[in-house]
């Protein structure tokens, strides 16, 4: 109840504005770059690979000067959770058959097929986790938009319309702390006509029935955002041709080439490389 | 001059699904010429913003014609050119902002337009530095100040390099400082050839233009200069509007100074009309009522940083102290960003204190014990436009949350009537209303409604009258001055303190989160120099008293709002002091 501040305890997706060689990146270079990495860790199914991503991640926060701390700040706040599936995990993965068990207890057999698979998910989401942090803290939200829109603009040439797709991007990204005030703002007010958060009385249905009092207003002041903002929009010309300007050139330099050339030969490593 | 802008006998409507088209616009014919700064002015739903619409081309007439710079809105071929020539600054400015970051939202307007790169950077380089944002380019917008909220609004329409700005309603829910910056942004625009059309329910904002048209129910009820439009009081007063204040405490003061004219449109004329002081001299009094020592609220050096520990840490409250007796009214004023709103959320333990101390009606909020719920049934608290929160859809029902939740005992029904009684609600006319066809002003009386009908001991106010039009906001002040003749100890924060200055047993001014100035109001507002270093102002009443008292008028300090200055008057010319 004694905080109400929603804004404050958004970790992923806070932009730290640092000089350094990662921040300084091309837009394209970065979000191509880390999207191909993160990828790779999502989907490998390597022990040694997640080592890789990991040891990369812990690289990168070096390069771009980001405390270990504020990383870990994150992963703190998932770690209940994560061993939660972690201990999933080790009792449900079938035992193919061919080891034996590692610990018996209880009459339940512990293989290290289990111990196995716990261990690659507390890995890759710890590098998830520290490569989702290390790119939105080094990309600002222009970057992101930037690159995005750039990346997209060759699919104009087949006819696939991006300029709608990066500039709803670029408004969620814009009222995302938007929401987060206006949502601390109606929590305090029902707080102080007697809500009770966190109350366990009244089964499911009751729980939802009192977050009606904040989801309402939240929605309904959302829309009436989205109409001004609309309205807005159109007044500055937006619509009035079927694209764009922008005012920005970005020059790609070769440590962008560099570093994305790095990412991709990560990437192989990462989703290939066995011990 | 040619016309800019004409309007043709525009007509137009909304069509609402299931029920009868709602005719906002009838017959408009309006010829408005280029480089003139008008005024629009009407009541709610008078058309004001349908005209503003029409002439950016968001709005289409359904008969009629409206032309700007020769180009017929209708032609959709025609509307880009139309909104890069006539700009439109509406009234949140926080909505109106498109992209993340202070440089890439100014040059969405230009970037619409297509042009070239190299003229978008031009362009938008220069006015940032016309509207003083050159250091907060790379800004996320979000971080940005009220204030500075309002500049970059203003800064991606010039971008656009319009003919015309439209200011709709602009500054309706801004303090004293930003009310002023937008006025004296809208002169330099004019005088440097742009055509202005300021929409305003501020009739001291209308007098600073060169015409001043007067809309009610669609149509143009007046049109001429300020001294024209403003001579006309009953047509005024029939379409629900009123004179200018000055104009209005010179109608009022008239019966006390025969030889005044009536038809004053700023303070500044009216005080340099004020007549000498012939009656006998007496000297005011003092008054020496002491104040009730039974202090219900103490706050000592209270302190509050909002994003602790992150970067972007910023300090809300330094070091603030101040105490509400007993049935009394404290206010706080202060501009916007100076913490009021932070110091009003620790009283009722939505914040608790990180340094310094805050007790409540005898509970101290720092203890870990405290038992939230029975101090917010003592302490209600009504958020900035509270109408913002309304979640039911009958108005009886939002009423009755609050006593629900917290467990009032008496009759509930008894409960709901009491509180929508004590704000001017009618019971049986209102409790069964659907809350979404409320107009403003009754919004907000049901939210208001809704925090008394907990019956707090201790009443929270925040802005309760920013953002109405005069008639609702001098409602809200009655039924406020109803509620403290009743007793109820309030703490009101406010940057609109015109009216509610007269209802304030004491005063604090806040500013950059430190309390400057804690008092009576009427001493309060003797730091003029300090009010106007933050951007605040006197109130009319005061700056007229203060006129008056250089010419020889006993008229004590403490008189510092309209009705308390009347009294005063009448009470000399009754001879009984």
């Amino acid at each position: 109840m004694s905080n109400f501040e929603y804004l404050r305890n958004v970790s992923i997706g806070q932009y730290l504005p640092l000089d350094t060689p990662v921040h300084r990146l091309d837009p394209r270079a970065k979000l191509a770059g880390f999207t191909v990495i993160i990828i790779a860790a999502t989907l490998t199914p390597q022990i040694f690979g997640l080592c890789i991503a990991l040891t990369a991640a812990i690289l990168l926060a070096v390069l771009s000067r980001i405390y270990f701390g504020f990383i870990l700040r994150g992963l703190i706040a998932t770690l209940p959770f994560l061993l939660f599936l972690a201990a999933i995990q080790v009792f449900i993965t079938p035992n193919a058959g061919q080891s034996s068990a590692v610990f018996y207890f209880w009459g339940i057999s512990i293989f290290p097929e289990g111990l196995r698979a716990a261990g690659m998910l507390l890995l890759r989401f710890s590098a998830l986790l520290a490569l989702l942090t290390i790119s939105t803290s080094t990309s600002s939200t222009l970057d992101i938009i930037h690159g995005l829109d750039l990346l997209l603009k060759p699919l104009n040439r087949i006819g696939i319309r991006t300029d709608g797709i990066v500039m709803s991007v670029q408004i969620m990204l814009r009222f995302i702390p938007f929401l987060a005030i206006s949502a601390e703002k109606i929590a305090k007010s029902q707080a102080s006509r007697g809500a009770e958060w966190g109350s366990k009385k009244g089964g499911l249905f009751g729980k939802a029935r009192r977050l009606l009092p904040f989801l309402i207003p939240l929605f309904s002041g959302s829309l009436r955002q989205a109409e001004s903002l609309a309205e807005a929009m159109a007044a500055r010309g937006y619509g009035s041709y079927p694209d764009r300007t922008v005012s920005y050139d970005y020059k790609f330099r070769w440590q962008d080439a560099a570093f994305i050339l790095l990412c991709i030969v990560l990437s192989v490593g990462i989703f290939y490389l066995e011990f | 001059m040619p016309a800019l802008i004409e309007l043709e006998d525009v007509h137009f409507s909304y069509r609402i699904p299931n029920s009868e088209p709602v005719s906002a616009l009838v017959g408009i014919d309006l010829e408005i010429r280029e480089g003139e700064f008008f005024a629009l002015i009407g009541a709610n739903g008078s058309g004001k913003s349908t005209l503003a619409k029409m002439v950016n081309a968001l709005l289409i007439p359904d008969s009629g014609r409206v032309i700007v710079g020769g180009l017929v809105t209708k032609n959709p071929a025609n509307r880009p050119k139309i909104r890069s020539l006539a700009g439109m600054i509406f009234q949140r400015p926080q909505d109106q902002i498109v992209a993340t970051t202070v440089w890439e939202d100014v040059s969405f307007g230009p970037g619409n337009m297509k042009l070239p790169p190299d003229e978008i950077r031009i362009r938008v380089k220069s006015v940032l530095e016309e509207t003083g944002l050159s250091h907060y380019k790379d800004r996320a917008s979000y971080q940005l100040s009220a204030g500075e909220t309002q500049r970059l609004a203003l800064a991606g329409v010039l971008a656009m390099r319009p003919a015309c700005i439209i200011f709709d309603e602009t500054t309706a829910m801004l303090d004293p400082a930003g009310r002023k910056m937008v006025m004296e942004q809208a002169k330099r625009l004019h005088s440097s050839g742009h055509t202005i059309i300021f929409i305003t329910h501020l009739m001291e904002e209308a007098v600073e233009a060169e015409r001043v048209i007067t809309l009610g129910k669609g149509k143009v009820i007046l049109d001429g200069s300020p001294a024209e439009v403003f001579s006309q009081k009953k047509i005024l007063r029939d379409a629900g509007l009123d004179l200018p204040p000055a104009g209005f405490a010179a109608e009022a003061l008239k019966k006390f100074m025969p030889g005044i004219s009536e038809d004053f449109l700023t303070a500044k004329a009216l005080i340099s009309q004020i007549p000498s002081y012939e009656g006998a001299f007496s000297p005011a009094q003092k008054s020496n009522n002491k104040l009730d020592v039974d202090q219900i609220i103490e706050v000592s050096k209270l302190s509050h940083e909002y994003m602790r520990n992150t970067p972007n840490v910023h300090a809300a409250l330094k070091d603030v102290s101040m105490e509400v007796g007993r049935n009394t009214v404290h206010g706080l004023i202060g501009p916007t960003g100076s913490g009021k709103t932070t110091l009003l959320q620790h009283l009722n333990g939505l914040l608790k204190p990180q340094a310094g101390k805050v007790i409540v009606d005898g509970q101290n909020l720092s203890d870990p014990e405290l038992d939230l719920k029975a101090l917010r049934r003592t302490v209600g608290l009504s958020f900035q436009q509270p109408e913002d929160q309304i979640f039911e859809q009958y108005a009886g029902d939002e009423i009755a949350y609050a006593p629900r939740n917290l467990g009032v005992e008496e009759n509930l029904a008894d409960t709901v009537r009491d509180a929508m009684e004590a704000v001017g609600l009618d019971f049986e006319a209102y409790k069964d209303r659907l809350t979404a066809t409320l107009s403003g002003g009754e919004k907000r009386k049901v939210a208001l409604a809704s925090v008394l009908a907990a019956k707090p001991e201790i009443l929270l106010l925040d802005e309760p009258t920013a953002g109405l039009d005069p008639q609702a906001r001098s409602e809200i002040t009655n039924h406020l001055m109803g509620l403290k003749k009743e007793r109820l100890s309030m703490v009101i924060s406010t940057h609109q303190y015109e009216e509610l200055a007269g209802m304030m047993d004491r005063t604090s001014i806040l500013a950059d989160g430190k309390s400057m100035f804690v008092g009576r109001p009427g001493k309060v507002f003797t730091h003029k120099k300090m009010l106007e270093k933050h951007g605040l102002e006197l109130p009319l009443a005061v700056r007229i008293a203060e006129g008056m008292r250089q010419k020889g008028w006993p008229i004590p300090k403490s008189a510092v709002s309209l009705p308390q200055l009347l009294d005063e008057m009448r009470l000399l010319t009754e001879g009984k002091r």
